[in-house]
């Protein structure tokens, strides 16, 4: 018997709905695997101007991506990580200040996403239009903490105090 | 009391409900993660300052997403500590700023920035802060996770009627195929207050019908059940701890408790510990260990106990030594009184 009954019962699933992950074929296997390695050498090379190169590498207009990363209610985010979505090795973080500037040029369609500890992430798209200056704005979200403990639970909180250790009384 | 669930239910369900899926099949068989984590410790002590840097150096030499999606999380949950103060004073900001929704705000904008110079610079943080480096780290080298929120559920919170959003833990794709693990229930506990760091894996990408047990999330779409039970049910069932996945404990039901009539509560769980399990019932601050009678069947089993006394009663579910699971439980004089 054991846990076949329990196992079978774990079903296979579709991808989420949610988020619709597509499935992966050959071809982007093929090209995943020649960016990271390509990402791979570079990195054994030169160590922090990695991006730069990365980056510059395709051709097309090309447009500095620079600004501020701030929250809602206009206060700046240092330390905000910034990296293309695509190849999310090539990338910087906000300067003390909020500012940042994405290294090396990028075309139009690249996307750039910000995010930050507690905020929701931001995806920018590089296009025709993009301003000498972007102001990135992120916006909040929850911020919790549960902490695991070795502590049995116990309907009553005065005898729970005397239950606090009882853990190790059964050890 | 149900039937238990049989086999060909179960066919039925692969059979009509998920053929056309099998291609995306969780696999939770056991998996050899030994370099895996031998690399995760050659990187003890790595600096967080550049973190895709550490995400390549943590992964460059592991063939698959699994293995070095487990290289990230064993890195995470071994180098991060969770810092008590910091959860103590979240925790009060927000109990405080209850009833007035403008301070919270301007406290979340300094707490976010509070949370991200202390997991860069010191690598201690909250859940929120495990959730969110477990997410940026994987994104780095390809992996897709997301953090979720929902009710984490302990010996202290999100028990019966008290239920509030409190935990963050992430879902991961992998072969495509969506996990769930949970970084800063793996990284260890608190104890008197004080962060006692012990990696274990039970929440490595665990199977969602024990991950159920103690975590609700937000979106009940991402149990990764079928069918997701309703909040009520996580909220009233019996308080487990994480022994329990060990065993594969699934809780099942339980009868109406009368005293001097035989009270059973019945779950699914490994074969085999018929003679090891012992009852740690509590009432007020006496305590006593029984031997209850206990059946095995249909992969279920079936403990049944007498209580002499009506009263309120904590009973502690033991299997081989280790309590697995809490159940609060309400012993009535009533004969008659019916359910």
């Amino acid at each position: 018997m054991r846990n076949t009954l329990i196992s079978a019962s774990v079903k296979a699933r579709v991808p989420h709905p949610a988020t619709g992950a597509p499935a992966k074929n050959g071809i982007s296997y093929i090209v995943k695997g020649l960016l990271s390695a390509a990402l791979l050498l570079v990195l054994s090379v030169g160590a922090t101007d990695v991006y730069a190169q990365e980056a510059s590498a395709d051709s097309g207009d090309k447009h500095t991506v620079q600004g501020v990363v701030r929250d809602e209610f206009g206060e700046i985010l240092p330390a905000a990580n910034i990296y293309l979505k695509d190849k999310p090795t090539v990338g910087t973080a906000s300067n003390a200040d909020g500012s940042f500037r994405f290294p090396g040029k990028l075309s139009e369609g690249d996307v750039v996403v910000f995010s930050f500890v507690g905020h929701s992430p931001l995806e920018y798209t590089v296009s025709a239009d993009t301003p000498a200056a972007l102001d990135i704005e992120l916006l909040m979200n929850e911020m919790v903490g549960a902490l695991a403990g070795n502590e049995l639970y116990s309907s009553r909180t005065v005898a729970g105090r005397m239950w606090v250790k009882v853990k190790q009384l059964f050890d | 009391m149900t039937e238990p669930m049989c086999l060909h239910k179960i066919i039925l369900i692969i059979v009509l409900g998920g053929w056309h899926t099998l291609l995306f099949a969780q696999d939770y068989s056991i998996t050899d993660y030994r370099k895996a984590d031998s690399i995760a410790g050659q990187y003890a002590g790595h600096s967080l300052e550049h973190p895709a840097q550490l995400a390549l150096k943590l992964t460059e030499d592991l063939p698959a997403d699994r293995q070095k999606f487990r290289a990230l999380y064993t890195w995470v949950c071994t180098n991060i500590k969770n810092d008590y103060r910091l959860y103590d004073r979240n925790r009060r900001k927000r109990l405080k700023y209850r009833d007035q929704p403008e301070k919270p705000q301007r406290w979340h904008r300094e707490f976010a920035r509070i949370v991200s110079e202390r997991l860069r610079e010191d690598r201690s943080t909250l859940c929120t802060g495990y959730a969110y480096i477990m997410r940026e780290l994987a994104g780095y080298v390809g992996i897709k996770a997301r953090i979720i929120n929902g009710y984490g559920r302990t010996a202290h919170t999100n028990v019966k009627d008290e239920a509030y959003v409190n935990h963050s833990w992430n879902a991961v794709l992998l072969d495509g195929a969506w996990y769930l693990c949970d970084p800063t229930w793996s990284g260890g506990y608190i104890q008197d207050g004080r962060f006692m760091p012990q990696y274990d894996d039970v929440y490595f990408l665990a199977d969602p019908h024990l991950f159920i047990l103690n975590h609700y999330p937000a979106d009940p779409a991402w149990t990764l059940l079928d069918e997701a039970p309703p909040l009520e049910k996580f909220l009233h069932g019996p308080v487990s701890y994480k022994e329990a996945y060990a065993f594969r404990f699934m809780p099942q039901d339980q009868t109406y408790a009368q005293k001097k009539t035989p009270w059973t509560l019945s779950f699914q769980a490994t074969a085999g510990y018929e003679d090891d399990i012992t009852l740690t019932i509590s009432k007020g601050s006496g305590r006593i260990i029984v031997y209850p009678d206990v059946s095995y069947e249909n992969g279920r089993y079936v403990v049944t106990h007498t209580f002499g006394t009506k009263g309120r009663y904590d009973v502690h579910l033991t299997m081989a030594d280790s309590v697995i699971a809490t159940y609060p439980v309400q012993v009535y004089a009533n004969r008659f009184r019916s359910f």
